[in-house]
């Protein structure tokens, strides 16, 4: 369970990446969207107790992150978006580095490799650097932390890797874990999200289950325009819209593009 | 211990290196030892040595990945001992054990005639300064100077490392030729002044005398900004920023 | 050492964007049930294992499994999993056809209302 309060940090004097960031975010795969220098990759540090917060604080099963007490480090992990890993292979890797975090479990780690058709025994100097990223996701998800927080992990895959780590994160996450995935590519991990968060300007403007957001509103594709919607849009001979929940009967599911305009559009939701 | 698990890749080469490097250096002095210019390579090789004791930190900084080792789920303080105990006990014994070991096994084959001796002290301690105001621990400063860069630069950390480093020997020597002239000086003046006649060599070992009573409050100086250097790096390993 | 590549059986499908997932997962089901690839009596696959195959939110599969059992396809054994009723089959067809007179047919004669095109017009086309 991640609580974010008030959470506000700055790089330079009066340029703020993120404001007052609130929200509770709980078991589930959530995507993070925004749009360049919106505070996504910030946000993702602040979690993983890599920057400590200007104002507020970031909550981690009750206790704060960037007290960086390992109890709470072990529950966490962040891979970005080129990083480096501090060894040569992803066997080497696991001698050293895996023992720190209770929950790996290396046959999994097997199985994602297997995936990716990869041994472990690979030097990451002699990768491309989407194999070497096939091979810090395969990593990454068998370390099984409470907290993951991917940032473009899709980044620089090809289409079936793209689609193997669909599979994986299908696969490898448990509901009691929380995967946080920042990317502007949706379409890949589309119908694995259980929740969302839109970050616009560096402002936190949703942090909700897709459960609680279509409570809310519908997304509906029709043929003619929609009544009253809250966002429309016409792509082709159809209009997507955003409405409120009671006013029509059959929601599709989220379409977050259009969700994500609407909220940089200032529509509230 | 699981932190030594997790560096030890990066410190294998230097495990293995230091010491050949220290048995190689020794080795070179002892062949040498009856040229013309001996007094030369040992200074070459001293250098060398203190080179190697000063930048020994940087192997922490030989792999990139700053993310990982700052999320490592290990208490700061632990990291802090594990660096600190590496860079000033294990890194000046990878150095110092072998030269030691060396010169046990070989001491009956030194031979070295009086004037040599005399020759080796008078061209260390007048080229550089540092050996008139440095001992222990004021070797120990650069050493804390390049952990601390290394735990706390993020960009070009490796060559800003290296060049912290130099300057902070650089500024001890130039402190250190400073003091040391100074002091000379007012010894010269005050001898010359009372008319007393002193022929140059008695000058010299007077001269070294005087100075190595002084040496103190520049070994106190150095030690204070030793732990001063010490504690923000603890600081550093604590609060790292990405 | 080059990297082999990596396994292609398993990729995940691809979803159409405008019908809800979880109806889609439901008309997939009817399929396979219909293909006899899920049999009658047997067991279906467990919510996680199809979450897994499809690349899909487990509460998806969930709520399609619910619309499954509420339509009377499936039955759940507790502790077993999920199992094909013995009027699978026959519910499937009977919703496919109802499907076929309230929604298909109507939209054939809209469309053939707009297009003027009469019933003796298409007739030597169904035979």
């Amino acid at each position: 369970m991640i609580t974010l309060k008030n959470l506000t940090y700055a790089y330079r004097k009066g340029v703020e990446a993120l404001s007052n960031a609130s929200a509770s975010i709980g078991g589930g795969i959530y995507l993070l969207l925004g749009e360049n220098g919106a505070g996504k990759t910030t946000l993702l540090h602040l979690t993983a107790g890599l920057l400590s917060p200007a104002k507020g604080e970031c909550l981690i099963d009750g206790s704060p992150v960037s007290e960086r007490r390992p109890e709470i480090m072990s529950r966490v992990f962040f891979l970005g978006d080129n990083m480096d890993f501090p060894f040569v292979s992803i066997e080497e890797m696991t001698r050293c580095h895996a023992v720190f975090y209770p929950d790996f479990d290396p046959e999994m780690l097997r199985r994602n490799l297997d995936r990716f058709g990869m041994t472990g025994r690979e030097r990451f100097s002699r990768m491309s650097l989407g194999n070497r990223h096939k091979a810090q996701l395969a990593y990454a998800l068998a370390l099984r932390t409470e907290v993951l927080l991917l940032d473009e992990p899709a980044n620089g895959l090809d289409i079936p890797s793209r689609l193997h780590l669909q599979s994986m994160i299908a696969e490898c996450v448990t509901p009691d874990q929380t995967v946080i995935v920042s990317t502007h590519i949706v379409s890949d991990l589309r119908n694995l999200y259980d929740g969302v968060l839109v970050l616009s300007r560096g402002r936190l403007v949703l942090a909700d289950t897709v459960d609680s957001l279509l409570q809310r509103v519908s997304f509906t594709v029709t043929s003619e325009p929609p009544v009253a919607p809250l966002y429309v849009e016409r792509r082709f001979n159809a209009y997507h819209a955003i409405s409120p929940a009671d006013s029509c009967d059959e929601s599709c599911d989220v379409d977050y593009e259009l969700l994500f305009k609407a909220l940089l559009n200032d529509v509230k939701l | 211990m699981r932190l030594l698990n997790y560096y030890m890749p990066r410190l294998k080469k230097q495990l293995i290196l230091y010491p050949v490097i220290s048995v190689f250096l020794y080795m070179l002095i002892f062949f040498t030892l009856r040229w013309d210019g001996a007094p030369f390579i040992a200074l070459i090789v001293y250098n060398i040595i203190y080179m190697m004791l000063f930048f020994g930190a940087l192997i922490f900084a030989s792999r990139n990945g700053m993310e990982i080792d700052t999320m490592l789920p290990v208490d700061w303080r632990r990291k802090a001992l594990f660096l600190l105990v590496y860079t000033f006990i294990v890194v000046p014994l990878l150095v110092v054990v072998p030269i030691a070991a060396c010169y046990m096994l070989t001491r009956q084959w030194l031979v070295v005639s009086p004037l040599l001796k005399e020759a080796y002290a008078a061209v260390s301690t007048l080229i550089s300064g540092r050996y008139i105001t440095c001992t222990v621990i004021g070797n120990m400063l650069p050493m804390a100077v390049c952990l601390y860069c290394v735990t706390s630069i993020r960009h070009n950390r490796i060559i800003l490392s290296v060049v912290w480093t130099i300057v902070t020997c650089m500024i001890q020597s130039f402190i250190g030729g400073i003091y040391g002239a100074f002091i000379a000086f007012r010894q010269g003046f005050s001898d010359g002044y009372n008319g007393v006649e002193l022929s140059s060599d008695e000058i010299a070992s007077r001269l070294l005398n005087e100075i190595s009573l002084l040496i103190t409050p520049m070994e106190i100086f150095f030690a204070i900004c030793t732990i001063f250097v010490i504690v923000i790096t603890c600081r550093a390993i604590k609060g790292r920023q990405i | 050492m080059p990297l082999r590549a990596g396994r292609y059986d398993s990729l995940p499908m691809d979803f159409n964007e405008n019908k809800p997932i979880y109806k889609q997962i439901v008309d997939l089901s009817h399929a396979r049930i219909i293909a006899d690839e899920w049999h009658v009596d047997g067991r279906v696959p467990s919510i996680k294992e199809l979450s897994v195959e499809l690349a899909v939110n487990n509460r998806t599969v969930l709520k399609a499994f619910e619309e499954l059992q509420s339509q009377g396809i499936i039955y759940s054994r507790r502790g077993l999993g999920y199992y094909v009723s013995p009027e699978a089959p026959r519910l499937i067809l009977e919703a496919r056809r109802a499907e076929f007179f309230n929604e298909t047919l109507p939209e054939l004669r809209e469309r053939m209302r707009l297009l003027g095109i009469t019933l003796s017009d298409i007739a030597p086309h169904l035979d």
